[in-house]
C-alpha cells in the first residue's frame, strides 16, 4: 500500500512511527514536504531565536527504516490533490499517486503582512512562525535597538523573552486586556505579567497595530489605534494561525476553517485522511467541532489518523487545549476551561501562596474536572490531565489544590490500578 | 548484558525508606539529595508507601508531547528514555504523565532511564521491593492473566 503524507512536523511524525510500528509490512510511505530540513520543531524556535539551541537541535525526528524499508521524502510545494486520479500535484509538475493520503499540511500565520508596494513587505515586519521567519529576525537583529511583539499569547511571549535576551527593548503590543488570554486566567496571566515586566518587557494592552511608518526603506516606528506612537525598528507578529487549506481548494474535501475530519479522521472523500494543525476536530470537553493547534493535540491525531489509514477503526477521543511554559523559572501548565469568562455555574478550588508563586485552580462541572491551572509548583499535573481527559467523577474538589490532597488522590489512584491490574507478580518465574 | 529491562517497584513491598532515591540521586547526579532522584515515594498513613517512578508506557503520553525529541524509545525493549542534552524543560511531558514519573531539575527534566540494566536502587532495596522486570515476560504474564480472567468468566 502506498501511502502519502503530506507534511513534516508533530502529527506527520508520529503518524509515520504508528505505521512503522504497526506491524504491517507492505507500506510504501512517501513524505511530501516543503521545509529544507524535515521534521524541526516550531515550538522551540524562540529557543533557537535567544542562541540557546543550535539549528542541528531544531530536529526533533529523523526518518528511520523499518523492516528494510525507508520512506521517501520529496521536497516538494503541493499545489492540488485530484482525488478521482489518486493524485499529489507538486508546483514543479510532479504527480505523485497515492492509494491513501494523509493531508498534515499545518498552519500558517492568519496576519497579512503589511506590503510597501504589491508583493513587497517592509523590511523590518516579520512573523514568527517558520524558521525562514527566524533567519529574518536575526537577519535585523543587528541594526535593532526596539522590537515590537504583536500579540501576547503564548508564542508572543515566548519570542519577546527570546529578544529581551539578546539585548533589545521588547514592548508587547496585545489587543485583550489581559495576556495570554486564552491560555491562562486573569490570575495567572497577573503572575506572568509581572515576571516579565521585572525583566525588563513592557506592556501596551487592549490595543492593536494600525500603521507602519519606514525611514530608508525599513521599520521606523508604529503606529497605535489608541493614536499612541512607538519607535521600532523591527515588529514581530504572533498571533494566531490559520490551517493551510489553500491548495485543496479544487479536490472536492470539505473544508470550513479547517479541513472537516469524522471521528476517524477521515475527510469526506474516502481514503484521504488529515490530522495536526490543518484539521478542525472534536473537542474532547465542548463535543463541537474546534480548529485547536497545539503539539500534543497534532501527534494525537496523527496516531489515530494513521491506525484508520490502515484500516484499523480507532476512535479520536477529542482536543483537549492545554498547555505549558516556563518563564523565568516559574512554570505554568493549564488544561480544559479555565478562563474566568467561560465559567459559569461552575465549581471552581483555588490555592494561591504569594511568596513562593504557587497557584493551583480546579475547575469542576457536574462532579467532573473542565479545567486545570497550576503555576509555580507542577506536580501532579499530569494526573489532573488524566482525570481531566477520563471524565472521572471527582468527589472532593478541594483536594486537587493542595499538595497533600494530590497525594493522596495519586495514592488512591495508584491503589486502584493496582487492584485491576495485580502487577506484583510480573517478574515471578514462568 | 542481557536484554534490557526496566524497573518495576512493589509497592506491597515498600518500606518508604527512601534509600533507592538516595542510590538514584548519587547514580545520576554524584548527590545524596532525594529531589534529584528518579524515584519519589509519596508518604501515606493506611495506604502505604506509593513509589513514584517511569512505567515505561507502550503508549507513552510524554514522548508524543515532547516538541524537543528529547524523550525516545529504544530499540528492543521498547523502554522510554530522556535524552537529558536536548531537553529544553518546557514540561510538556510533566502535564501529560499520569505517574508523576517526571520531575523537574536544575537544566534538565529528570525521569528514569533505566541505567542501562545497572541499576544502583535494585541493589539498594533492603526488601527486594524493586525489581528489574523483562518486558517480554511482563506482557506475557498480563497476556496469561487475562486469559485466566476471560475463563473464569
Amino acid at each position: 500500500m502506498r501511502i502519502v503524507i503530506i507534511g513534516s512536523s508533530a502529527a506527520s511524525k508520529s503518524a509515520v512511527e504508528t505505521l512503522q510500528r504497526s506491524g504491517v509490512d507492505d507500506i510504501d510511505l512517501i513524505i511530501i514536504t516543503k521545509d529544507k530540513t524535515p521534521y524541526y520543531s516550531r515550538v522551540i524556535l524562540p529557543n533557537y531565536l535567544a542562541g540557546y539551541l543550535t539549528e542541528e537541535e531544531l530536529i526533533f525526528y529523523r526518518i528511520q527504516s523499518s523492516k528494510g524499508k525507508t520512506p521517501e521524502i520529496i521536497h516538494g510545494v503541493v499545489t492540488g490533490v485530484v482525488p478521482t486520479d489518486k493524485k499529489v500535484l507538486l508546483a514543479d509538475g510532479r504527480q505523485i499517486g497515492y492509494d491513501r493520503l494523509l493531508i498534515c499540511s499545518g498552519a500558517s500565520p492568519s496576519v497579512m503582512l503589511p506590503e510597501r508596494s504589491p508583493g513587497e513587505t517592509i523590511r523590518g515586519v516579520c512573523h514568527f512562525r517558520n524558521i525562514e521567519d527566524i533567519y529574518q529576525i536575526s537577519d535585523l537583529l543587528q541594526d535593532t535597538k526596539d522590537c515590537v511583539v504583536a500579540g501576547g499569547g503564548l508564542i508572543g511571549l515566548k519570542g519577546a523573552v527570546a529578544l529581551n535576551h539578546l539585548g533589545k527593548h521588547v514592548t508587547v503590543v496585545h489587543r485583550s486586556s489581559q495576556l495570554l488570554s486564552t491560555f491562562m486566567d486573569r490570575q495567572g496571566s497577573d503572575m506572568v505579567y509581572r515576571i516579565l515586566n521585572n525583566q525588563g518587557i513592557d506592556f501596551i494592552l487592549s490595543d492593536t497595530i494600525e500603521g507602519y511608518e519606514t525611514k530608508e526603506e525599513r521599520l521606523s516606528g508604529i503606529a497605535l489605534k489608541s493614536g499612541n506612537k512607538l519607535d521600532a525598528q523591527l515588529a514581530v507578529w504572533a498571533a494566531g494561525v490559520s490551517p493551510n487549506t489553500d491548495f485543496l481548494k479544487n479536490s472536492g474535501i470539505e473544508i470550513d476553517n479547517g479541513i472537516c475530519i469524522d471521528d476517524y479522521m477521515e475527510t469526506n472523500i474516502e481514503g484521504i485522511f488529515a490530522a495536526g494543525d490543518v484539521t478542525r476536530a472534536k473537542n474532547l470537553l465542548t463535543d463541537e467541532p474546534d480548529t485547536i493547534t497545539l503539539w500534543t493535540d497534532a501527534t494525537l491525531q496523527g496516531k489515530v489518523a494513521a491506525w484508520n489509514v490502515l484500516g484499523v477503526k480507532k476512535r479520536y477521543i477529542g482536543g483537549l487545549t492545554m498547555n505549558s511554559v516556563v518563564f523565568d523559572g516559574v512554570p505554568f501548565i493549564s488544561m480544559g476551561i479555565i478562563r474566568d469568562a467561560d465559567i459559569i455555574n461552575d465549581q471552581v478550588f483555588t490555592f494561591f501562596e504569594q511568596e513562593r508563586s504557587v497557584y493551583r485552580k480546579i475547575v469542576l462541572r457536574d462532579d467532573r474536572i473542565i479545567g486545570a491551572v497550576f503555576a509555580g509548583d507542577i506536580r501532579y499535573a499530569g494526573m489532573v490531565n488524566w482525570d481531566l481527559k477520563s471524565k472521572r467523577k471527582i468527589k472532593n474538589g478541594k483536594r486537587y489544590v493542595s499538595l497533600s490532597g494530590l497525594e493522596d488522590v495519586f495514592r488512591e489512584h495508584h491503589a486502584e490500578l493496582m487492584s485491576q491490574h495485580d502487577l506484583t507478580d510480573a517478574n515471578k518465574e514462568d | 548484558m542481557g536484554r534490557e529491562k526496566y524497573v518495576f517497584i512493589n509497592k506491597t513491598l515498600c518500606t518508604g525508606c527512601g534509600d533507592c532515591t538516595l542510590a538514584c540521586s548519587f547514580e545520576k547526579e554524584g548527590l545524596f539529595q532525594p529531589v534529584k532522584s528518579r524515584i519519589h515515594i509519596v508518604e501515606g498513613d493506611l495506604a502505604g508507601f506509593t513509589p513514584q517512578i517511569c512505567r515505561n508506557c507502550e503508549d507513552a503520553p510524554c514522548l508524543d508531547a515532547c516538541p524537543a525529541g528529547a524523550i525516545l524509545r529504544r530499540e528492543g525493549s521498547g523502554s522510554i528514555y530522556l535524552d537529558e542534552a536536548k531537553c529544553v524543560e518546557c514540561n510538556m511531558c510533566i502535564m501529560v504523565c499520569p505517574f508523576n514519573a517526571i520531575s523537574r531539575g536544575d537544566g534538565t527534566n529528570l525521569k528514569c532511564d533505566t541505567c542501562d540494566g545497572e541499576t544502583p536502587c535494585v541493589k539498594s532495596c533492603k526488601l527486594g521491593a524493586i525489581v528489574l522486570v523483562d518486558p517480554d515476560r511482563d506482557s506475557k504474564q498480563k497476556r496469561r492473566k487475562m486469559l485466566k480472567m476471560l475463563w473464569q468468566e
